[in-house]
């Protein structure tokens, strides 16, 4: 398929999670660009471009953003809600992927704008379907905004 | 004439003496007789020295001295009264006011007994003279029970003090209790949270690792150890599903949802057609429709029906069609689901324990971690319902949740 490379930001404090989340995207076959931090902290300075994270050639914005919720330093929801306050990522996509299925964090997120909230499945099989149907529906099918056409207003 | 007039006038004269002594004498006897008669202590004094001239039986026998021992001694002089009541200031007062009131004094009789008089003197004219009559009545009984009264309320306010005292006791005891009790479920919440998020964690990097292994290098592997991580890979997935199952379990203990009006009809035939469990050639269902509306919640009731309808299908004869039969019985205020099916049935011995945590009365034979029907009994119960069954063993299961009947509008 010749659709275009979006680069997409996986924010994951687990190695394993990450490990077979980067290992599902291979099997899956999409093209995307997989870009990684550790905490909600991280997550904020590289959607800023602060610190190591300035040059936007090595570490590009990202289409859309794998956001966990167990996080160190910033709980994913404050990382969330910080990026729905910024103008210039309110068509960013953030998809929820998180252990978490209770009641409360699926409803708080939706509340600060997350456009998707995904279970971590224990199957790797399932993942790999799941970020495969990602790409196909967020990154090809859905119409999507270019956020380097809007200022960032930080 | 004039002789016999004054005959007259001097007979009238001394028959209207006759008639006036006879009269007083009459009002003298009776005088005596209430005085010896008289349920209260009289004592007469003479006014100028307060010497007593007169004492009744009453007061003899009150005190437990004879009139002899008492007349020509003054109030003061006779040992019951005496540092009580002096006779200089008891005349004194006598003839200023008239008469001299003692509420309660307290005297010792002759055999040393406490009791109380109200003593009460009035001078009056006897005759040509003054006397004074002192009345002396004996309170103790009522200053008994007026003591008996003030002692009991005294307890009274004693009790009901402690009684309040235990009262905010309790107010504060049941304060602490359900402090302890909310930071208990805020814990549990914290902990089902740490279930769901950390103890599932290494489960997804076991079945990720091996589900990598087996993938990326399935050149490598010969059929035993393919065989091997398969094992591992379905002990984590297995170990993943009992967790989800007790995370269930908790949420639908905690979970307190309104209950409104459900429709059975619609919610049994959407679980029948979405479910893909319930999508096998094996299996035939019958709903007897329409199903009944009953009260609960729809997502409390999608659980329990679910679950209390894969269990029906999942205790089967490996070598038969396995029918489900499902219909509503309304009773007065309640209506119950009926589920029943021809499976393998349970023993009543049995029946009990299929509803705690982790039971399966077969053991190992079946797939499931035993919390299905847990988790039904925990939800029907948050709706006011109730929950059971009817079961022989080999001859099929009818389980039934009975629910609270909608008003008629």
């Amino acid at each position: 398929m010749s659709a275009p490379s979006h680069s997409i930001l996986i924010v994951e404090d687990n190695p394993d999670d990450l490990f077979i989340l980067k290992w599902a995207f291979t099997r899956a076959g999409t093209p995307n660009e997989l870009h990684h931090v550790e905490n909600g902290q991280q997550a904020i300075d590289y959607l800023a471009g602060i610190g190591p994270y300035h040059d936007r050639s090595i570490h590009p914005l990202p289409s859309l953003i794998l956001l966990d919720l167990k996080l160190p330093m910033k709980h994913g929801l404050e990382v969330l809600a910080w990026i729905r306050q910024q103008p210039a990522f309110r068509g960013t996509i953030v998809v929820i992927l998180t252990s978490s299925s209770e009641d409360k964090d699926v409803s708080r997120a939706y509340d600060l704008g997350a456009n998707a909230f995904l279970v971590k499945p224990t199957s790797a099989e399932t993942l790999t379907e799941i970020v495969r149907a990602l790409d196909v529906f967020w990154l090809q099918h859905n119409k999507y905004r270019v956020p380097s056409l809007i200022t960032l207003n930080l | 004439m004039a002789c016999f007039y004054k005959r007259f006038k001097l007979k009238a004269m001394e028959l209207k003496e006759m008639i006036s002594t006879e009269t007083l004498s009459a009002s003298e006897l009776s005088y005596r007789r209430l005085f010896e008669a008289a349920q209260d202590g009289i004592l007469i004094l003479d006014v100028e020295e307060g010497r007593v001239t007169d004492v009744n039986p009453f007061l003899c026998k009150l005190l437990g001295f004879s009139p002899a021992e008492m007349i020509g001694r003054t109030v003061g002089e006779l040992s019951p009264f005496r540092d009580i009541v002096s006779n200089q200031a008891m005349l004194e007062r006598l003839q200023e006011h008239g008469y001299v009131r003692y509420e309660d004094l307290p005297l010792e009789t002759r055999d040393g007994h406490k009791i109380a008089v109200e003593f009460v003197s009035n001078v009056y004219q006897a005759g040509d003279k003054n006397v004074i009559q002192c009345n002396i009545r004996d309170i103790s009984e009522r200053r008994q029970s007026e003591e008996r009264l003030s002692n009991d309320a005294t307890e009274i306010r004693m009790a009901s003090r402690v009684l309040k005292t235990h009262a905010e006791d309790l107010e504060q005891k049941v304060a602490v209790r359900t402090l302890e009790l909310q930071s208990t479920i805020n814990e549990l919440e914290a902990f089902s949270y740490t279930v769901s998020h950390d103890l599932r964690a290494p489960l997804r990097a076991m079945q990720g690792y091996t589900h990598a292994l087996l993938e990326d290098f399935a050149d490598k592997w010969g059929a035993e150890e393919r065989d091997l991580l398969g094992r591992i890979n379905k002990a984590a997935e297995r170990l993943d599903i009992l967790i989800q199952d007790l995370l269930t379990y908790s949420k639908v203990s905690k979970r307190r949802q309104p209950i409104v009006p459900v429709n059975l009809d619609r919610l049994v035939q959407d679980i029948l057609t979405q479910y893909p469990t319930f999508q096998d050639a094996k299996l035939s269902f019958e709903v007897v429709r329409p199903l009944d509306v009953v009260l609960g919640n729809e997502s409390g009731l999608t659980q329990v029906i679910s679950n209390l309808l894969t269990n029906a299908v999942k205790f089967i004869s490996p070598d038969r069609l396995q029918k489900i039969k499902i219909w509503t019985e309304a009773k007065e205020f309640t209506v119950r689901l009926w589920i029943e099916d021809n499976g393998i049935g349970i023993d009543p011995e049995n029946h009990l324990r299929i509803f705690r945590m982790f039971e399966q009365v077969d053991g190992k034979k079946y797939e499931g971690t035993g919390m299905g029907l847990a988790i039904a009994a925990k939800g029907v119960e948050g709706m006011q319902g109730s929950i059971g069954l009817e079961s022989n063993l080999g001859s099929g299961t009818k389980l039934w949740i009975e629910l609270l009947k909608p008003k008629k509008t």
